[in-house]
């Protein structure tokens, strides 16, 4: 019986870990991305579509429960808001590996000839909730991943 | 007497890229009795024709779906554009795919992958092109690369750093056919290296390139040149920084340029 108890329990946990590493609420990271609109100017950004992350970050349709992926328009601009929510744990690491390679990849091609925004990125990281995986590169990064984090609360 | 000497000099200098344009389709026997241009040649970096593929009716809808792209931050410009375009439900390109990174070269496309190096990622894998080009089973190459080899390598060395990756390509993938497209220049006020008059000699010599190996050239930069060989400034996104970048009405002038300038097969 007690056996039972600590496997139901153990269910419980795992279906109620979401992005928030624990907690039951659900976010819906497109309702974050227009929190940040409505406070950052956004509009020099572009969004990603479900092809484009694979092309782009190599990350699968089926590992992600939903996403938002903004670039800049331009090319001289390092800025980029990534929110993934994954299917699972497993699917969690893969979309954290590709995040981080596309977070060393944003670095190595910014360092010879975009000094400005070299430093833009590595104020930046990669960081890691439950499920959830994001990568904030801004110039308002630090307030921006304050407000990501809030959803969650 | 003078004025005359120099009419029949111009004509000569136009008339040089058709007659490389001809040698292109001739048989490979006939290929070594063209005259390769020389850069000392042009007072001004711009010519008064367009190098290599000459103006022809726009191609057809599926001319780019089994094309890639490979370029540097230029590029990854175009990339974005044509993204958009595409995400907002209109036709660009096809369905052509991107190989691009920031600070991109021929040379350092050539070297070892690291965790530090800048090869372009496909799917999220960092490789060496040529790979990613035979991963993507592309039929038609088009590169744009020279902005970070000419300052650093130097214009010769660029032009064998092409001529190997291009070889490393066409290893991988022994039907592609090659498309290389001239670097395109900066705007006026911008001097530091590589300066506007390297990128036109290299241009110059990657066309003697492509002539000599049966590649084609798509002058794309022609069509991004004011009279004195500059970039147009409505064209340039960053005229207070590198004054070489684009923006979208200079994509538009580059894939306006790209799909009258094509090759059916």
């Amino acid at each position: 019986m007690k056996r039972i108890a600590v496997l139901l329990l153990a269910v419980a946990m795992i279906a109620l870990a979401g992005c928030s590493g624990g907690t039951a609420k659900t976010v819906d990271l497109n309702a974050v991305k227009d929190t940040l609109a409505a406070q950052y100017d956004l509009t020099d950004m572009m969004a990603l579509s479900e092809d484009d992350i694979l092309d782009v970050y190599g990350i699968k349709a089926e590992d992600v429960k939903q996403f938002v992926a903004l670039v800049a328009r331009t090319n001289t601009s390092a800025d980029e808001i990534l929110f993934f929510e994954a299917v699972d744990a497993d699917a969690a690491a893969r979309v954290k590996e590709k995040v981080d390679a596309r977070y060393q990849a944003k670095l190595n091609e910014a360092k010879d000839y975009m000094p400005d925004e070299y430093e833009k990125i590595s104020a930046c990281k990669v960081e890691t909730s439950g499920n959830c995986v994001s990568l904030i590169v801004s110039a308002d990064a630090e307030a921006m991943t304050k407000l990501y984090q809030d959803a969650f609360k | 007497m003078k004025k005359y000497l120099t009419i029949v000099l111009a004509l000569m200098i136009a008339l040089c890229p058709v007659a490389g344009i001809a040698s292109e389709t001739k048989d490979d026997d006939q290929v070594g009795s063209w005259l390769p241009l020389d850069p000392a040649d042009y007072t001004k970096p711009v010519t008064p024709l367009p190098l290599g593929l000459q103006e022809s009716d726009p191609v057809g809808k599926k001319y780019f779906n089994d094309t890639v792209f490979i370029g540097d931050s230029i590029t990854l410009k175009l990339q974005r554009y044509v993204t958009e375009k595409r995400n907002a439900g209109e036709e660009c390109l096809g369905r052509a795919k991107f190989l691009t990174a920031g600070s991109l070269g021929s040379g350092n496309a050539l070297w070892e992958v690291n965790s530090e190096s800048v090869h372009p990622s496909y799917q999220g894998e960092k490789m060496r092109i040529e790979k990613a080009v035979e991963l993507m089973d592309a039929h038609k190459v088009y590169i744009m690369l020279g902005m970070n080899d000419v300052a650093y390598f130097g214009i010769e060395e660029s032009i064998v750093n092409m001529k190997t990756l291009v070889g490393l390509i066409l290893e991988k993938q022994p039907g592609a056919e090659i498309f290389i497209q001239s670097a395109t220049p900066r705007i006026s006020k911008v001097t530091s290296r590589p300066t506007n008059r390297m990128l036109f000699d290299y241009d110059i010599l990657l066309y003697n390139a492509c002539v000599e190996n049966g590649w084609n050239f798509v002058d794309v930069a022609y069509v991004m040149r004011d009279e004195n060989g500059y970039l147009f400034d409505a064209y340039c996104s960053d005229p207070e920084d590198m004054g070489m970048h684009f923006t979208d009405e200079g994509c538009e002038a580059w894939i306006e340029y790209l799909t009258t300038h094509g090759k059916e097969r």
